[in-house]
């Protein structure tokens, strides 16, 4: 009997010793409901920037003093080359650049025959990704610029072969990049061969984005590039954005998608390019990502 | 023996992990990260769970959402679950040799791991990659070193 009793006892007491965790569970479960409804979570990182901005930068600081000693360790010959790289591939993008400058006088010449609204040339400034969202299954960065530098939401952001994505959350010293590759990212793009439209979307993964809902007759092939169209005014057209890889079928048989491989190549360290709006009718629709904040 | 408590070196080293949780890392590393702030936290609830109890425990949770951009709370949950089953069995854990605190440790990770799943399923966001199910298994590396690196500095700082 006693030892009946004792075990009851005991048996009693470790769930009550339970209930604690129970609680603060509880609490936890219930802030993940009322940040996934109200984005609570991205108003305190407004707010609270001041503090954590400083631990991301504190973060990014092996790998950069790790960047730099690489540099400093090039060998000269290595450097040598380099140059030489970059010199013959400025040279040929000045062959191509003076091509486009004849094509630009003329499609300026044109538009103004017809009356068409002029395309401005954006403005572009340097930014540095510091950080990136650790957590794996997220496709987001850290930029070094935020709202001091007059960055704003919905920026458009890329490096030097193609779309990189968008500003998401503007900081005080830093900003979110949410990355064309985000699994909460859709880009509006057209198939540079042959103009056909679709939206391209983020799968959450380095590897690939996808072109959903292709039939036979879509004007789309193996190694066609992608280039933003400009519908919706968000981004600027005419950024290439990927390549088409593979076609695949729906699981419910009904369409194709294609897979494509993203040509933005944004690592550590390296120098991406912010657009500044362009002085034209944007903000008419909303921003291309599906939801606002993190999933 | 009477253990002096050492909160500057509690949250000094809590500090270093959260910088180790957003160190930026190559995209295949990425989910190889062990959830070395979870070890830290385990530690101090080892060794000192009136200064580590579940409440701090939830708020270290919830400063790592903030600091790591998941979902508020997710991490806390995580944390929670952890800390949870190390103070419950703190008694007996305290006294297993190293290795075998170790192997207790991978396995609630890996239990962290399933509940991670279910609650990325439940939001409908892109499950962890494949990768990230041998993090548990560097920790189980990872808790010997840090234990006893933890464990020598506490140690150093009674005898003065």
């Amino acid at each position: 009997m006693a030892r009946d009793k004792y075990t009851a006892l005991s048996n009693e007491s470790s769930l009550r010793a339970w209930l604690p965790f129970l609680f603060y569970a509880m609490i936890s479960l219930a802030l993940m409901m009322v940040d996934g409804r109200f984005s609570l979570g991205s108003e305190i990182r407004a707010q609270s920037s001041r503090v954590l901005s400083p631990l991301w930068w504190l973060a990014a600081q092996p790998n950069a003093v790790w960047q730099s000693g690489v540099q400093a360790l090039k060998q000269n010959s290595n450097l040598r080359a380099e140059v030489q790289a970059l010199q013959s591939r400025q040279l040929k993008s000045d062959l191509a650049l003076q091509q486009l400058l004849a094509i630009q006088a003329e499609n300026t010449e044109l538009r103004r025959l017809l009356n068409a609204q002029q395309r401005m040339a954006p403005q572009a400034r340097l930014v540095e990704l510091v950080n990136s969202v650790p957590d794996p299954s997220q496709k987001r960065f850290i930029i070094n610029k935020g709202s001091v530098d007059g960055i704003r939401e919905g920026q458009v952001v890329i490096d030097a072969y193609g779309l990189v994505g968008q500003v998401a959350e503007v900081y005080t010293g830093t900003a979110l990049v949410i990355s064309v590759l985000d699994a909460d990212h859709a880009v509006p793009v057209m198939v540079a061969r042959s103009g056909f439209r679709s939206i391209l979307i983020g799968q959450g993964n380095d590897r690939y984005l996808l072109l959903a809902n292709l039939t036979q007759s879509d004007d789309v092939k193996i190694g066609d590039v992608l280039i933003t169209s400009g519908v919706g005014g968000r981004f600027p057209p005419g950024l290439p954005v990927g390549i088409v890889k593979l076609f695949q079928q729906d699981p419910a048989l009904t369409y194709i998608s294609a897979q494509v491989t993203p040509i933005a190549r944004p690592g550590y360290g390296r120098n991406l390019l912010l657009l500044q709006p362009a002085a034209g009718p944007t903000g008419i629709d909303k921003p291309a990502s599906g939801k606002e904040g993190p999933p | 023996m009477i253990r002096r408590d050492t909160p500057l070196l509690r949250w000094f080293s809590i500090a270093l992990a959260f910088v180790l949780m957003v160190l930026p890392m190559p995209a295949w590393l990425q989910a190889l990260r062990p959830f070395v702030l979870a070890l830290v936290v385990v530690f101090w609830a080892l060794e000192t769970p009136k200064h580590m109890g579940l409440f701090r425990v939830m708020l270290i949770g919830l400063m790592l959402d903030l600091a790591g951009f998941t979902l508020l709370g997710e991490s806390a949950l995580r944390l929670l679950l952890i800390a949870g089953f190390v103070l419950q069995f703190r008694s007996q854990l305290r006294f297993y040799p190293v290795w075998q605190q170790s192997l207790f440790l991978m396995a609630l990770l890996y239990l962290d791991m399933l509940l991670l799943w279910v609650l990325r399923a439940v939001q409908q966001v892109p499950l962890p990659p494949m990768e990230s199910w041998l993090s548990p298994v560097l920790a189980f590396l990872l808790w010997p070193w840090l234990y006893m690196l933890l464990d020598n500095i506490r140690m150093q700082n009674r005898l003065k």
